[in-house]
């Protein structure tokens, strides 16, 4: 039971923004131009953009053409209530569509661009047309017509084909002098930080088998995710800026982005990352026997740590280097953590149960750790320090440590 | 109402599956169920082996009987409902093959 | 005319009371959702400026900005006012104010419900503000984990306020959710399937469900917690057999899914004003109400991966790894499906789009760093440390703020009837985009060059200094962005020039009607064949104001809207819903009277608060229905309807089953309790004389099997319900006695041992859940005696039937729960 579209007037004041539909979506993409936004602004020539005979668009002067601005960027609807609007004299009729009212055809512009050669006059008229429209829409409209030139470059229409489209933007992309030296720029800006990597804390500077392990992990993931990334964004500035014929009259593509962008590319990803995940975990349980046991208590605020001869010591531990030693780990209070970033994940001690955790350093050295788990307000200095001593050299190195 | 409850049981048969495999290993590890039983696996990973094959047949006998109808939408995602929650239990409980029980 | 005549009665029917007695009795659901969208954002400015407290402290080493004391308040309240202040209620508020227009519906399903949720999350905040003005802010860490949170490691009253005061805001968000899913269910326009539903609906409903199951694991904890605090029921003690695993189980039972319940709404925003932007429908509505239904389950099997370090065996946290890693799947359907959308639209570059954008940029990459964080040896590594607190940021504020930030000015023009003024939006877009970005995008190099979380302070040696002060001034930019965020939102309110009525050419329901809405929302009730009404036909609103969908028309002084069948949305029946009450204000006080008097140690004032409120839930019920048969009614369009006293699946019915599906989700988490206590705490078995009864349990069955059979009665022969309530009742009576004798003569007391404090709080449970059974009956009896339920009105009695079943099922369960494990001890 729907309501019979009466043949209610429009009311006043109302320009038809009912785009969208079939025809009118028609012929609106046989102009081949990205179409933004309805522009309701009329086209007069102390509005239209001032052409200074470059690729540079400028902001028209004139503080109407500012408020046409301010009004289309703003208003989601049409300002076809603002009074401003009511002194023009070009009051565009409803359903005016601004193409109708400036300019010839794309297709004619697009066979002049040929070579990229620009037009001034036909862009003259794209000027006019572009009346009213804010800065933004002056980049998308740019990049438009960068992708209009790969089109023209490689032959085939950017929605042609999709992945071919990525590879075939990312090449066109990569060629351009300009970017190569934003690219060099960034990359160098990007790797610096990459020497801040180091620290007492770091778990990007391993210092045992299973940190490194991680570490190797983290590189792994970040290089994927960093892919990951530039896939979706690429996709979605694609989606935003591509001019072309929409989709809507092809066979859906549903098939592309819910199948294998949304189903089988992050399944086939995740499974791998799963497996080799689960891997190493594995490898850093404290299974089969360690050289050393040690056992840590942690408390408000300290460390204690006993080893298998007796002996105790107070907020530092000492392992020997290259052996594997198992950590039994509790706590007398509160929930505290045990965590030497350098050599390996943490573990919390619980009062009331003893965790392992295995670890190992590969040199003789120092070994700063942390408490990783709130426990008061104490917790910022409830450090200690972990002294691994070369296995060779026990009497010694136990003397000088002390 | 039972049509949205068709449309979501192969998810909710995983949520039982996931808690039954996730209690039975806390039992088993904490009970000590870890000696050497069936084919040198320990207690635990027999019955977890053993009740994982269960689940994943009751998951496979459910998206049958969701497939007989297809007529509507909610059946139609109901069936894929079915295949997510089949998938799910595969995957949620691949560590039981790969994984020590208790450590 | 007809219109007009029309408008000025629903009006009169619809509007609220006048002056400040209207603010108290409201319960109309676009104010209510008003309130509740501009208090969680006034709390978030609060917990905004929390936030930027603590980059005032980590901006400088060693920073004698704020001491370790206060500098735990402040985290501790920025993260539990952004969590449960203002993210919930937001979505709440959107949600309430949202779904009627959009289903084509003139109220939700239970219009007091709404208010009481209102007055109880005001009162509930109030009381944490209150708490950190005073300076006895909780200051345990957002997940407040014992024993820190215990009474030995903080003696003072902030974890009460806590427990307390967080318990409160619960009680709002499950009364929400429970009216969400029945509003749903129920309320929607003639022949709106449930495939022909708006995509936002469909969010709704899943994040509902996960409210409804997700919350009672957080409500349990905290009771639990509360009584150890002030009683001293050992559940979270090693020494008395509990263990601190239980406190984590249980808050990340519910913390997890927390966390899709944030996103899905926002999720639905998306989806909603995606396709408008892009002028294009969404493609894939079946994948997506696919994806949204498998986060919803697979959220809940995630909750150890924030337990990574907790000492759990390794393939236990493999399913919680696996499950973590399936869970991105949906998610990038999602994210595909909506590139995909834009892809195949022309884009508007309107100022939601560019919120939109953030969106896609910041969560994507959260939701990358999270599925980082689901592998076990790398969470093992960066587990409470910046990196998480980098992680999180991502995917809340991209996942949920950005979204909602297009949210706000999508529907601004809505609420308010009025468009944007200046171009500060923009400016605000960008200082909140880079200044988000400039405060954590490096903190993830933060947490992996060692720097724990909830520090307030570190050493300069530690090499964090540099990347501390960038992300303290990128959190200026941003503060300054909300602030200008503020002001355009406030300036439109004000000063925007009128708008159109639907600027944006949506598709749903909500833009068929007048902006600012009425009160009433739709003047007729609109009947829809497809997904998009208003593609069909872009005059749909003038029709409805013209009187020509359902219910057209107005009957004395009634407020109806159509009920549907759930499934299909065939019209079922007129829903007669209450007006304005003073009723939801004073049990919000009463409830308000027994977090105070336990805030306050006035332990012996609590059951009389108790009490109170059981009469307030008497008074409650008592006001609904009729007296008087009155037959079907017409709709309007020459049909004939019943109404909702005459049916027997009413919203209340619904309602009801839901509530118990909530209380028994905190059931099941207590007998888990019961269970993982038993298997993994230390210093088990409990001290003391152990064996078989079967006296008590005997008593208990049979009190519980005569009371459900006692129900049946009534369902079946109207003529003896009234008796099969009185037995009922007696039964349930003979239970009760039956499970507190049994604790009393068979547990230890609850003090000593965790085993007995689980089994009194099993007793005490199953005795609540008796008596709320026996009270339904004993009301029962009471309305056959008044004549509100008759044979042809008996829809009480079936909602009494499942109140008083519940009672029953619950108690026997326990009786022997308790019994067989004396029995195994």
């Amino acid at each position: 039971m729907i309501f019979e579209n009466k043949l209610a007037p429009v009311p006043a004041g109302e320009p038809g923004e009912g785009d969208g539909e079939g025809g009118d979506h028609d012929a609106k993409w046989k102009h081949g131009l990205f179409v933004p936004e309805q522009s309701e602004t009329p086209v007069h020539s102390q509005n239209g953009q001032q052409h200074h005979g470059d690729d540079e668009m400028r902001p028209a002067g004139g503080a109407l053409a500012d408020t046409g601005h301010t009004e289309q960027l703003d208003r989601a609807g049409h300002p076809g209530e603002n009074a401003e609007q009511k002194r023009h004299a070009g009051r565009p009729q409803p359903g005016a569509r601004p193409e109708n009212v400036a300019g010839p055809p794309i297709e004619y512009v697009r066979t002049k661009n040929a070579g990229g050669q620009r037009n001034r006059e036909s862009n003259q008229h794209r000027m006019n047309w572009m009346t009213g429209q804010s800065d933004a829409r002056f980049e998308a409209m740019k990049i438009g017509l960068l992708f209009d030139r790969i089109d023209q470059l490689v032959g085939v229409p950017l929605d042609q084909f999709l992945f071919g489209n990525l590879f075939v933007q990312r090449v066109g992309q990569w060629f351009h002098p300009l970017r190569n030296r934003v690219r060099a720029a960034s990359a160098t800006f990007a790797l610096a930080p990459l020497a801040a990597c180091n620290g007492s804390l770091s778990t990007i500077d391993p210092a045992g088998p299973s940190a490194l392990r991680v570490a190797d992990l983290w590189w792994w993931m970040l290089g994927g995710s960093l892919l990951l990334s530039a896939l979706v964004f690429t996709l979605l500035f694609m989606a935003l800026f591509r001019r072309g014929v929409a989709d809507r009259q092809k066979p859906d593509r549903k098939n592309v982005w819910i199948g294998w962008l949304g189903l089988a590319m992050p399944i086939g990803v995740l499974s791998v990352l799963l497996v080799y995940a689960l891997w190493v975990g594995e490898r850093s349980l404290p299974t089969g026997t360690a050289a050393v046991r040690v056992e840590a208590t942690a408390y408000n605020y300290g460390w204690t740590f006993c080893y298998e001869d007796g002996s105790c010591s107070e907020g530092v531990m000492r392992i020997p280097a290259e052996r594997r030693v198992d950590i039994d780990i509790t706590a007398t209070d509160v929930i505290h953590s045990l965590w030497i970033p350098r050599l390996a994940g943490k573990m919390d001690a619980i009062p009331g149960q003893v965790n392992r955790l295995r670890i190992e350093a590969e040199a003789p050295g120092r070994y700063e750790a942390v408490c990783a788990e709130y426990c008061g307000i104490g917790h910022a200095d409830h450090r200690f320090v972990v002294q691994a001593y070369d296995i060779g050299d026990t009497a010694d190195a136990l003397e000088a440590a002390r | 109402m039972t049509a949205l409850v068709r449309m979501i049981s192969g998810l909710v048969l995983w949520s039982v599956a996931f808690a039954v495999l996730y209690a039975l290993q806390g039992l088993g590890c904490a009970r000590g169920w870890t000696e050497p039983a069936v084919f040198g696996l320990t207690q635990t990973k027999a019955v977890l082996l053993a009740v994982w094959a269960g689940l994943i047949a009751s998951q496979v006998v459910l998206l049958l009987w969701l497939m007989r109808r297809r007529d509507t939408q909610m059946e139609r995602i109901g069936i894929a409902i079915g295949w997510i929650g089949l998938g799910a239990t595969v995957i949620t409980g691949l560590p039981i093959l790969a994984i020590s029980t208790c450590f | 005319m007809k219109a007009i005549q029309l408008h000025r009665d629903l009006t009169r029917i619809w509007e609220g009371e006048p002056g400040w007695r209207g603010v108290l009795t409201s319960v109309s659901h676009t104010d209510l959702g008003k309130r509740f969208i501009i208090a969680a954002a006034v709390f978030f400015g609060i917990g905004g400026v929390l936030a930027m407290l603590i980059r005032a402290q980590l901006a400088t080493p060693e920073s004698a900005f704020a001491g370790p004391e206060v500098y735990g308040q402040i985290f501790t309240m920025h993260g539990s006012i952004m969590m449960f202040l203002f993210a919930i209620p937001m979505l709440e508020g959107l949600a309430i104010y949202l779904l009627p227009k959009i289903l084509g519906a003139r109220d939700l399903a239970y219009p007091r419900l709404t208010a009481l949720g209102w007055w109880c999350y005001l009162f509930g905040g109030s009381i944490m503000i209150l708490a950190l003005l005073g300076g006895v802010a909780p200051d345990a860490g957002w997940f407040l984990y014992p024993p820190l949170s215990g009474k030995e490691f903080t003696p003072g009253v902030n974890s009460d306020v806590w427990l307390l005061g967080i318990t409160f805001v619960e009680i709002s968000a499950m009364c929400a959710a429970i009216e969400i899913v029945v509003t749903i269910l129920k309320f929607r326009a003639a022949n709106m399937s449930l495939t022909r539903m708006p995509i936002m609906a469909w969010y709704l409903l899943a994040t509902a469900g996960m409210m409804i199951f997700g919350f009672p694991p957080l409500i349990l904890g905290s009771i639990l917690l509360e009584l150890e605090r002030a009683f001293g029921w050992p559940f979270f003690q090693p020494e008395l057999g509990g263990s601190p695993l239980l406190w984590q189980h249980l808050f990340w039972l519910f913390g997890h899914p927390e966390v899709y319940i944030i996103f899905l709404p926002a999720a639905g925003a998306l989806s909603t004003i995606i396709p408008v932007m892009a002028r294009t429908p969404l493609i894939g509505y079946g994948a997506i109400v696919t994806a949204v239904m498998a986060l919803a389950f697979l959220s809940f099997g995630l909750w150890v991966h924030h337990m990574f370090t907790t000492g759990i065996p390794h393939m236990a946290l493999g399913f919680f790894s696996a499950a973590s890693v399936l869970v991105a799947i949906p998610t990038a359907v999602q994210i595909f499906a909506w590139i995909g959308t834009i892809w195949a639209g022309r884009p508007k570059f309107t100022l939601p789009m560019y919120y939109i954008v953030g969106f896609f940029i910041v969560f994507v990459l959260g939701g990358l760093t999270g599925v980082m964080l689901a592998i076990v040896p790398f969470d093992q590594q960066a587990h409470d440390t910046a990196f998480v607190t980098a992680h999180l940021h991502y995917v809340l504020v991209g996942g949920f703020v950005f979204p909602m930030l297009a949210a706000a000015y999508y529907w601004m023009p809505h609420a308010t009837g009025r468009t944007r003024v200046m171009r500060l939006g923009i400016a605000a877009f960008w200082l909140i985009l880079i200044g988000f970005n400039l405060t954590f995008l490096h903190m993830h190099l933060t947490g992996l060059l060692g720097m724990p979380r909830r520090m307030y302070t570190y050493p300069a040696e530690a090499g964090w200094t540099w990347l501390n002060l960038i992300s303290s001034v990128g959190s200026f930019m941003q503060a300054f962005g909300f602030g200008l965020f503020a002001i355009d939102i406030a300036l439109q309110r004000r000063v925007g020039n009128r708008s159109r009525r639907d600027p944006w050419n949506a598709e749903t329901l909500e833009w068929a009607m007048p902006t600012p809405p009425p009160q009433y929302n739709f003047a007729s009730l609109p009947t829809v064949d497809c997904r998009e009404p208003l593609t069909r036909d872009r005059l749909l609103g003038a029709g409805l104001a013209a009187g020509r969908g359902l219910l057209g028309r107005t009957i004395g002084h009634r407020r109806e809207t159509l009920a549907v069948d759930m499934v299909t949305g065939a019209p079922e029946h007129v829903a007669i819903l209450p007006g304005p009450s003073i009723v939801p204000f004073q049990t919000a006080l009463v409830i308000g009277g027994f977090f105070l008097s336990m805030l306050l140690s006035l332990y012996w004032l609590a059951p009389v608060f108790i009490l109170g409120t059981a009469v307030m839930v008497w008074r409650w019920t008592a006001t609904t229905g009729t007296t008087k048969d009155d037959g079907p009614v017409d709709t309007g369009q020459g049909d004939q309807l019943p109404t909702s006293f005459a049916v027997r699946g009413s919203v209340g019915y619904w309602g009801s089953v839901l509530a118990i599906a909530a209380s028994a989700t905190l059931f099941a988490s207590l007998v888990f309790g019961h269970f993982f206590l038993w298997v993994v705490a230390p210093n088990w078995p409990p001290p003391g004389d152990f064996g078989a009864y079967f006296l008590e349990p005997a008593l208990v069955t049979a009190g519980s099997l005569l009371a459900l059979a006692a129900a049946r009665i009534g369902a079946r022969d109207f003529a003896r319900s009234r008796n099969g309530a009185m037995i009922s009742a007696c039964s349930l009576a003979l239970a009760v006695a039956g499970l507190l004798i049994g604790a009393i003569r068979h547990l230890p007391g609850p003090g000593e041992h965790s085993f007995a404090a689980v089994g009194w709080t099993l007793t005490s449970y199953a005795v609540f859940s008796a008596i709320v059974g026996l009270l339904a009956q004993i009301f029962i009896t009471r309305r056959i005696a008044s004549g509100h339920t008759t044979s042809d009105r008996p829809h009480e009695l079936r909602i009494a039937a499942v109140w008083s079943d519940y009672g029953a099922a619950v108690a026997l369960a326990v009786a022997w729960i308790l019994s067989l494990s004396s029995a195994s001890l």
